[in-house]
């Protein structure tokens, strides 16, 4: 079994929690570190692994305000992954929350879901909540 | 624009290295199914390369908007709404300038609450924070809209008038002070009034510092001769 995964968050950076017996994974902050590919390798070699093992259904949860161009291309990644384990008959789903006042968020949440057929639910809530 | 899954694949060499792969005659081939792969994955990462751009430019424009509202609140007062000193000192020198060009006559206009201190003393702060708002919105549309209205400094006020000469700007001074003089503003049960001392002059030079400091002086002559009146500073 995959073990919990959690990486403190920083000013450029998301807090990550990945739980594996809820099959939670959980970002929520600003995303534009140094580098994203490093910094989403094992958040997505994490979703790998726990779609491989398990049968648990997993759900994305996503309170994310910013992202750049390299942390765009890792949650396009992220997301395929968890798109072609829903084809495969597996269990994913993605629930975005947005402030409802950031009109650009829920928009860039309504491009990231586009592409994707999984259920992806797009939650807008008052700022910090 | 976007590419959805089932969209056109954006590139017309890609359309027609399909169109061969679909060809019965080649099924089964074990290069061409490779061949029909690699199509995929390179659609793929047009298709992702293109919606990363995309979303990108959509949170570009979120910072160029939080830009535009960061540097709209650095010039702006929080408490009046009016301007501050900031962007007064960023727009005094183009319009010192244009008055030149056009050889008219420019004034400032500095006004101050008479006795504000009482106001805060007797009422508190935040009923003179109601004040200053209120006197605040009185000058900004007693003035026109071409003036720059400047919040200076605590109960101070400044203008600057553009195209007017001295006597257009004792003129709008006047009908400020009156109406201020006129208002009462309800706040906590009561109906406060207050009135306004202003000073005027104008601006010949290109020193915008000398005009403000000659519209000063004559404001501190309107305090002396018994407040609540309009001093034009002598040219």
């Amino acid at each position: 079994m995959v073990n919990d995964l959690i990486i403190a968050g920083s000013i450029s950076s998301p807090t990550v929690r990945l739980d594996a017996s809820r099959g939670v994974m959980e970002l929520t902050g600003e995303s534009y570190p140094q580098n994203a590919f490093d910094f989403f390798a094992p958040i997505i070699e994490w979703a790998r692994q726990f779609l491989r093992e398990g049968s648990t259904p997993l759900c994305l949860e996503l309170r994310l305000s910013y992202l750049n161009t390299s942390s765009t291309k890792c949650m396009i990644d992220l997301l395929d992954l968890l798109e072609n384990a829903h084809k495969s008959g597996r269990s994913a789903r993605v629930a975005w929350f947005c402030d409802k006042e950031n009109d650009r968020a829920r928009e860039a949440a309504e491009e990231f879901r586009e592409d994707v057929t999984l259920p992806f639910e797009i939650v807008l809530e008052g700022p910090g909540q | 624009m976007s590419f959805r899954r089932d969209s056109q694949d954006p590139d017309p060499f890609l359309e027609r290295t399909r169109e061969v792969l679909a060809d019965p005659a080649y099924t089964g081939n074990p290069l061409l199914e490779q061949y029909r792969e690699l199509a995929d994955r390179y659609a793929h990462v047009i298709r992702t390369f293109m919606k990363t751009v995309h979303i990108s430019d959509g949170y570009q424009l979120r910072l160029k908007e939080l830009n535009a509202a960061l540097d709209e609140a650095v010039r702006t007062d929080y408490l009046t709404g009016l301007m501050n000193r900031r962007a007064f000192f960023d727009r005094v020198r183009p319009e010192l300038s244009r008055s030149r060009r056009h050889e008219r006559s420019l004034c400032i206009l500095m006004g101050d609450i008479d006795r504000f201190k009482a106001v805060n003393d007797q009422y508190g702060h935040d009923v003179g924070d109601m004040v200053l708002r209120e006197t605040a919105r009185t000058f900004a549309s007693s003035l026109r809209s071409e003036d720059l209205k400047v919040r200076w400094g605590g109960e101070e006020f400044l203008a600057l008038l553009p195209e007017t000469d001295a006597n257009g700007a004792a003129a709008a001074a006047e009908k400020l002070r009156s109406v201020i003089e006129q208002s009462a503003i309800d706040v906590a049960g009561s109906s406060i009034r207050v009135t306004i001392s202003i000073g005027i002059a104008e601006e010949r030079g290109d020193d915008p510092e000398a005009a403000i400091r000659a519209a000063d002086q004559a404001l501190l002559e309107a305090k002396r001769t018994g407040r609540n009146r309009v001093v034009v500073a002598a040219p």
